[in-house]
């Protein structure tokens, strides 16, 4: 956004004064917009030191222990693949990603699910207690998991969902409705109701309203939510560790913890391995859904 | 709960009227008619959220009240005396100094090195800034534990290449111990202010990038600098969108624990633990959960404030 | 759309390329450096890296499919070879066709005492787990969930089958005089050192605590840090501690600190902690409470440093460093007028759960584990057996065999470090307090104080 920057189409009198008292240089900079390149070099070269941890740990997954051990700093060069062999051949990562999938999938579909009816009750209809019943549901947002887990493993285990693929991903639905729903509602709200009144009108009732009008029009903000949501079930480590006890259900955050943390098993370049295979998925996730992500997270911020 | 009542109380025809059924208290017809709306919009969630959530938390709330070990199938009850012990432990003021700590330069940080960066990127005095955000933003599809044993690497003592570029240029004789009791803490802030910067950054970003040129333009007839224009126009323009924020950070520093876990389990002799690891540790280690539902509660409480400042400031950008 | 967004990555690929062509090359710590280490681009090749395939249960394990007979649960902590486990776990149900079937489920190191309870309470217990010795076997004791194994040690003969130390351990975490676990992974401690080094500079190996500080002032005079001590875990230091207690005031002294019969505030526990806290100070390698128990094995390796204090797992750690070096063991130094006391337990064990439906399956399993051919794959991945009749010259590493032979003429059991002969509730206190007084954060005093202080709550008062 150009707020700042000159226009050479701005015929302002003052300004063509200061342009001509200011120095050749000064013009030179200002015409080439190198004032501007400047900038941009020196931004790039911040993010990359921003971004050098991530640089470090993609070097380090292509050394040796060794390599590793001798300098964190260096070049792998010749580059090689044993820490992903080996991590690979010591933790199932397709079983892993396939579990990690499943709970990312279901766990989305049922937050989206649970939140779509509440949203659209919400942002159109003035419900006497439907602001309680609002902040009611925002407390799975805020609430820190730890403070909880203990009653919610008692009930998880009196549902028998203990152990269990399915249960855990109950869990991430019903915690992840909060935010969906918070996003939901301000979508919904700034819909018009144009096309709802005259469906209305031609007899159709809530759930036809709901599916062939709303959701529809709703779609990039469900998408939104999918993508938030997706990224934040993949990275979830706690009730993954605490409910689930077989290792053939693992998510790839277990999996990740088992390797790092295994005393016997400590290496340095395979932890940065593990790291990159269990964060692909995630990062192309990112680049293919940026745009609905950077609008969901805005949203949440701006709207409200 | 009377029916549902659209906003629009004008209504248009008589078939209208009678469908839109304002007055009197619930009645089986209009749960007949909005059944829909009544089960799905309101039942199941409040259902599920009751036995996933609401549950839980009036459990701990009881479970604060007894003193039990997680592994004999009796608690025994002793009132509150686990507050009582609470309040005399250290590790509580330990905890509650390091979460402050936390919120207050994440505030700091995050926050207002979002706002800065947000201005810059706004400002247009550089191309390419859709791939700079891009970029910016990475970090939030790292999970905890992925953030944790990266910079866990960096900063080791022994090999970590923090200390390596610190000898680089020239500063090789500070070799501090990042993971070391004075700096732990700050440490561990450092990286989940590295993880976040990227979300507040483009929250302000999309927030300035709303606020109307006309603004800009004043300023600038005004002969306003550019940082001026920042601190009188813009700042002013998106104090609702810095409430949110703020309250989003505190939020995230009340429920800081994943990274302790991974990077410090606690710190050196407890020196980053936060309320959530103290919740963990006094539960799951030394098994007694109680005593771990009481810190819980406490948690909740906190919780329970930043609730109500989060819905406060959603209220105001709303009316704003 | 998506140009725009492959394009940062090939930047970010691009300028890591970049960049670390550019960064500087400096040597691995700040720390001087007694061995050079070369500074070349080239990567450095493993001998031998055993890594993961050696240690997680490997991703093509298929187990033997069931094929009838009751169905028993097992579930592991997965620290040494786990991949020794598929090996048993199979060979036991291939013995067992048709009668027996286990599936095995574990969990890692760390999450093990906190997953234990949880999975123990569950709907599926596990019909076998794995528990450590001491402080932790009686609280399971305690509340309910270990079966005695009385008529099992009759029944199998494990009383003839076991060594002396395994059966004395047994026994004294035994309550009401029923024994409640099977030991069958002995660990003893060891001081390893760089015999290289040593012969370098012309040092002896050092016997008494006093010639302990000499040694440690030569090789600090040339820049060498004598004693690794690797605490960022919390429970590493303790064998320092534990190793200077019993050796300086003798192993009663010890057993009545961990029965509660004398306070942590004793002058001898505090004068523990003084002594390890200036040792520490002169002689060990820096930030103690930093360094990870893996992160010191490189200097080890590279020789900046000459002694560690640590149990009998270290030589597999010192495979993970590439390249060879000379080590050998000696024991804990002793100090004048007390018997040393070599430290000696059990590092796993196996106990059945007292709710188990399958209670002599379950058993069974464990005999297994205790025979002789089990535990003679135990040895050969570096774990010393508690089955008296296994042959030790199979474990491939010439300072393990000593070790068992040391392990041997030690007997009896004798003692082991406070974590495990106590419960976490207890120890963890302690431990961070050595944490504390390592870090000069508190005084001796101050930590045998606040040890005291939790002990009593955790564990009521003393009873001399």
């Amino acid at each position: 956004m150009d707020n700042i920057a000159t226009n050479k189409t701005d015929r302002n009198p003052s300004k063509e004064r200061e342009i001509s008292k200011t120095p050749y240089l000064a013009r030179i900079i200002r015409r080439y917009k190198l004032d501007k390149i400047l900038f941009t070099v020196i931004a790039f070269a911040l993010i990359l030191i921003y971004e050098y941890p991530v640089i470090l740990t993609i070097m380090n997954a292509f050394k040796t222990n060794a390599g590793v051990m001798l300098g964190p700093l260096s070049l792998p060069i010749p580059p090689t693949l044993q820490a992903f062999i080996a991590s690979w051949n010591s933790l199932d990562f397709p079983l892993l990603m396939r579990n990690t999938a499943f709970l990312a999938i279901v766990g989305t579909l049922l937050a989206i699910a649970l939140s779509a009816v509440p949203a659209y009750v919400l942002s159109r209809f003035r419900l006497p207690g439907g602001e309680l019943f609002f902040v009611i549901l925002l407390t799975g947002m805020v609430l820190p998991q730890q403070a909880i887990i203990v009653p919610l493993y008692a009930v998880m285990q009196r549902l028998g969902l203990l152990n269990s693929l399915w249960g855990l991903a109950i869990v991430h639905g019903v915690y992840g409705m909060s935010f969906t729903l918070l996003f939901l509602r301000g979508f919904m709200a700034s819909i018009p109701t144009e096309l709802e009144d005259a469906a209305r009108i031609d007899g159709a009732n809530d759930f036809q309203v709901l599916r062939y009008i709303l959701i529809p029009l709703t779609a990039p903000g469900i998408a939104i939510a999918a993508s938030l949501n997706i990224i934040s079930i993949w990275n979830e480590l706690f009730f993954a560790l605490i409910f689930l006890t077989d290792p053939n259900k693992f998510p790839v955050t277990m999996g990740l913890q088992l390797m790092t943390t295994s005393i016997q098993f400590m290496s340095w370049n395979l932890p940065a391995a593990s790291i990159i295979i269990t964060q692909i998925p995630t990062i192309l996730l990112y680049t293919i859904a940026y745009r609905f992500i950077q609008r969901g997270l805005t949203a949440g911020g701006v709207k409200g | 709960m009377a029916a549902f009542i659209p906003p629009e109380t004008a209504v248009k025809t008589r078939e209208e009227i009678s469908k839109s059924n304002l007055r009197g208290a619930l009645h089986w017809r209009y749960f007949r008619r909005d059944w829909f709306k009544f089960v799905f919009g309101i039942f199941l969630p409040l259902i599920l959220f009751m036995i996933f959530i609401g549950y839980p938390m009036l459990n701990t709330i009881y479970l604060s009240l007894f003193d039990w070990n997680g592994i004999t199938k009796t608690m025994k009850f002793i009132g509150l005396q686990n507050y009582i012990q609470l309040i005399h432990d250290p590790h509580l003021s330990l905890s509650l100094t390091n979460n402050l700590l936390w919120f207050v330069l994440t505030l700091i940080f995050p926050l207002m090195g979002g706002l800065v960066l947000g201005a810059i990127l706004s400002s247009g005095r550089i191309y390419f800034t859709k791939v700079l955000m891009v970029l910016l933003l990475l970090p939030i599809t790292f999970s905890m534990v992925t953030i944790g044993t990266m910079f866990g690497l960096i900063t080791n003592p022994v090999f970590g290449a923090l200390n390596q570029v610190l000898a680089s240029i020239g500063l090789g004789f500070i070799h501090p111990d990042w993971l070391g009791p004075n700096l732990a803490i700050y440490t561990l802030i450092a990286v989940s202010s590295w993880s976040g910067l990227g979300m507040t950054t483009l929250m302000f970003n999309a927030a300035m990038g709303q606020v109307p040129d006309e603004l800009y333009e004043t300023a600038k007839m005004e002969g306003a600098r550019a940082y001026q224009t920042f601190w009188y126009v813009t700042l002013p323009s998106i104090r609702p969108i810095i409430g949110i924020v703020t309250v989003l950070v505190a939020i995230g520093s009340l429920r800081a624990f994943d990274l302790v876990f991974v990077m410090t389990r606690g710190g050196p002799f407890r020196r980053t633990t936060v309320l959530g690891y103290m919740l963990f540790d006094e539960a799951f280690t030394k098994y007694h959960f109680g005593y771990g539902a009481a810190i819980g509660t406490v948690i909740l409480l906190f919780a329970a404030v930043l609730m109500y400042f989060y819905i406060r400031q959603n209220v105001l950008t709303a009316n704003n | 759309m998506k140009r725009n967004l492959s394009l940062p990555l090939v930047v970010l690929l691009l300028c890591s390329l970049l960049l670390g062509a550019c960064s500087p090359n400096a040597a691995t710590t700040a720390v001087p450096t007694a061995a050079s280490t070369s500074e070349t681009n080239t990567q450095p090749t493993d001998t031998g890296q055993p890594v993961a395939a050696n240690t997680l249960v490997p991703t093509s394990w298929v187990p033997v499919p069931y094929s009838g007979g009751v169905k028993i649960q097992l579930f592991m902590r997965l620290s040494a070879p786990g991949a020794m486990w598929p090996t048993i776990v199979d060979g036991f149900n291939k013995a067992n066709a048709g009668k027996i079937y286990a599936t095995l489920t574990y969990t890692d190191d760390t999450t093990y005492i906190t997953k234990l309870p949880i999975v123990l309470r569950s709907d599926t217990p596990p019909d076998v787990f794995f528990s450590w010795m001491g402080g932790r076997a009686k609280m399971l004791v305690a509340a309910g969930y270990a079966e005695p194994l009385d008529r099992y040690y009759t029944q199998f003969g494990w009383n003839t089958l076991l060594t002396t130390a395994a059966i004395g351990i047994a026994n004294n975490d035994g309550v009401n005089g029923h024994i409640y676990e099977a030991p069958y992974y002995m660990s003893a401690s060891a001081v390893w050192y760089r015999s290289d080094i040593l012969k370098k500079y012309n040092l002896s190996v050092p016997t008494t605590w006093d010639e302990l500080q000499n040694v440690c002032q030569t090789l600090k005079d040339n820049k060498i840090y004598c004693w690794m001590i690797s605490n960022k875990d919390g429970w590493e230091a303790q064998f320092d501690w534990t190793g200077i207690f019993v050796q300086k005031y003798g192993l009663q002294a010890y057993k009545d600190l961990i029965n509660r019969k004398i306070p942590f505030t004793d002058p001898r526990v505090v004068d523990a902690f003084q002594v390890l806290k200036d040792f520490a100070d002169k002689y060990a390698y820096p930030n103690p409470n930093s360094v990870a128990l893996m992160d010191g094995s490189i200097p080890f390796a590279q020789g900046t440093v000459a002694f560690w204090y640590q149990g009998s797992w270290m030589p597999g750690l010192f495979g993970y460093t590439g390249g060879t070096f000379e080590y050998d063991f000696m024991p804990f130094p002793t100090f004048p007028g007390i018997t040393p006391t070599q430290e000696l337990w059990a590092e796993e064990t196996l106990m059945v759960n007292a709710n188990s439906t399958h209670k002599d399956e379950a058993a069974q399993f464990i005999d297994y584990v205790l025979s002789q051919p089990v535990q003679t794959i135990m040895a050969q991945n570096n774990q010393f057996p508690s089955n008296k009749n296994v042959d030790l010259s199979v474990m491939n590493n010439p300072s393990l065999v000593k070790l068992g032979q040391v392990m041997a003429a030690t007997g009896a059991a004798t003692y082991v470090h406070p974590d495990i002969a106590l419960n976490d509730a207890v120890s963890s206190e302690f431990l961070n307090d050595i944490q504390a007084v390592l870090a000069g954060a508190m005084t001796p005093a101050q930590a045998g104080a606040a040890s005291e202080a939790n002990a009593v709550k955790e564990a009521g008062p003393v009873v001399p």
